[in-house]
């Protein structure tokens, strides 16, 4: 007899993640690395790898990033990335899968996608499962959470922040928010900011990302950061302290913005339970002292609470596979997106 | 003439006796001095160890705590999601991709 798979999948710029109704959960880089020439592909077998075997290969390949801004470029390229990045995701937790077998998708994107973008996911999984959901990433966080009433979500990808007013009803448009905002553009300012203090330094988009998730603070710590970076390939010991929280600080204040507008414009009676209900997720929220600085931002306001959600990284596809697996039959019957 | 040589010889011998006990005396100091310095490095590295278990377990309470603080603020505030919640919400999703399913077809 035919199984039924659930999956929910988070596909994100920089990473992506899936999580079954078998209990598995994997996750990758979102990226292809194709082999340059004819030497790499005799090393490694194949025209192309994936995710983490890209990054650490990729001199010898040309890697396709196909995600910018949270959603997927329109060049074929990226499609195609895209494709191989989802049959890579559903083949890793889905071993058992066999001919017949259904396969119920619910997708996060990004909470103000266009259409194009979502018909491009929509065409690109298609061919790869039986039923596909499309779901705002802040609000599968939200459905992760079971935090239905008056509160906010604070979802900081790397290509977009999305923040969702949650009050009990389905969140409108007038109730979401995404800001361009977000890892990828932390990442941006602390290499321009590394570089202005210490013009010879030699950086890279994977130095920058690392020093960012390791050191990466807001919060009024005093004391260095020290960092080994190298100059002209001689390596030596720099203090980013002080770059370090400018930077991130830069990240923190559009961020703080908007979430200032979505409880400044929301019925006045709640605007006290929506401040202290703020739940800061993705990849963003492991910033050190993210929560603290929002709430400070919020003091103005009559102060709040924020809350760093626990597994920042599988939260947007465990709240994925809830919506998928809660979704009554008849729903996903009615929705016709269906393999060909 | 005898007897000067027996005072210079005496004086000499003296003065390297005392040279002698001033380096051993030196030596000993330098010794309980290094010994010291690396107490006192192996206190400092333990104290450190001992600040960073602190500090993680004050992380760690922290984070116990706010969920915790954060579901108080909840229980005063929230309806708790109940079943019916949850299908308004399914009902909302279903509403909303039927809607996108349309609309996508009005583009190419």
């Amino acid at each position: 007899m035919p199984a039924t798979f659930q999956v929910g999948i988070d596909l994100g710029t920089s990473r992506s993640t899936i999580t079954t109704s078998t209990g598995r959960r994997f996750t990758t880089a979102t990226c292809v690395g194709y082999c340059k020439d004819v030497i790499a592909r005799k090393r490694f077998g194949r025209d192309y790898l994936l995710g983490e075997e890209a990054v650490a290969n990729r001199l010898a390949l040309n890697v396709v990033w196909p995600l910018a801004e949270g959603v997927v470029c329109e060049d074929d390229a990226a499609v195609e990335a895209t494709r191989l990045i989802l049959q890579h995701l559903l083949a890793q937790v889905l071993p058992e899968r066999q001919p017949g077998d259904q396969v119920y998708a619910a997708i996060g994107v990004p909470a103000q996608a266009s259409l194009r973008s979502k018909k491009i996911i929509v065409q690109i999984t298609q061919p790869l499962v039986d039923k596909l959901l499309i779901v705002s990433e802040a609000f599968a966080v939200a459905y992760a959470l079971d935090r239905f009433d008056e509160c906010l979500i604070v979802d900081i990808g790397a290509g977009t922040t999305d923040l969702c007013r949650m009050h009990g009803a389905f969140a409108e448009e007038e109730d979401q928010v995404t800001l361009t905002e977000a890892g990828n553009y932390l990442d941006q300012i602390l290499h321009d900011a590394i570089l202005q203090k210490y013009p010879d330094v030699q950086l890279s988009a994977g130095i920058v990302r690392t020093i960012k998730e390791r050191h990466g603070y807001i919060s009024d710590m005093t004391g260095p950061v020290i960092v080994q970076l190298t100059r002209q390939g001689i390596p030596a010991e720099y203090d980013l302290a002080d770059v370090l929280q400018h930077s991130c600080l830069q990240l923190a204040l559009p961020i703080s913005r908007a979430i200032q507008t979505l409880v400044g414009s929301f019925d006045p009676d709640f605007q006290a339970a929506l401040r202290h209900n703020i739940i800061i997720a993705g990849g963003g929220s492991r910033l050190q002292g993210i929560d603290k600085a929002i709430e400070k931002s919020l003091a103005a306001y009559g102060g709040g609470r924020a809350t760093c959600v626990d597994d920042a990284e599988f939260c947007g596809s465990i709240g994925t596979l809830k919506l998928c697996a809660d979704m009554p039959d008849e729903y996903w019957e009615q929705l016709y997106i269906e393999a060909p | 003439m005898l007897s000067s040589v027996i005072i210079a010889k005496g004086l000499f011998l003296a003065t390297a006796g005392s040279w002698v006990t001033s380096g051993i005396l030196l030596a000993s100091v330098y010794k309980r001095l290094n010994t010291l310095n690396k107490q006192q490095a192996q206190q400092i590295s333990q104290l450190q160890q001992h600040q960073k278990t602190l500090r993680a377990h004050l992380e760690a309470l922290r984070q116990q705590a706010e969920p915790l603080m954060i579901r108080e603020v909840s229980a005063m505030q929230q309806i708790p999601a109940e079943k019916g919640t949850k299908s308004a919400f399914l009902q909302g999703l279903l509403k909303s991709n039927l809607k996108l399913q349309q609309d996508m077809k009005l583009i190419s």
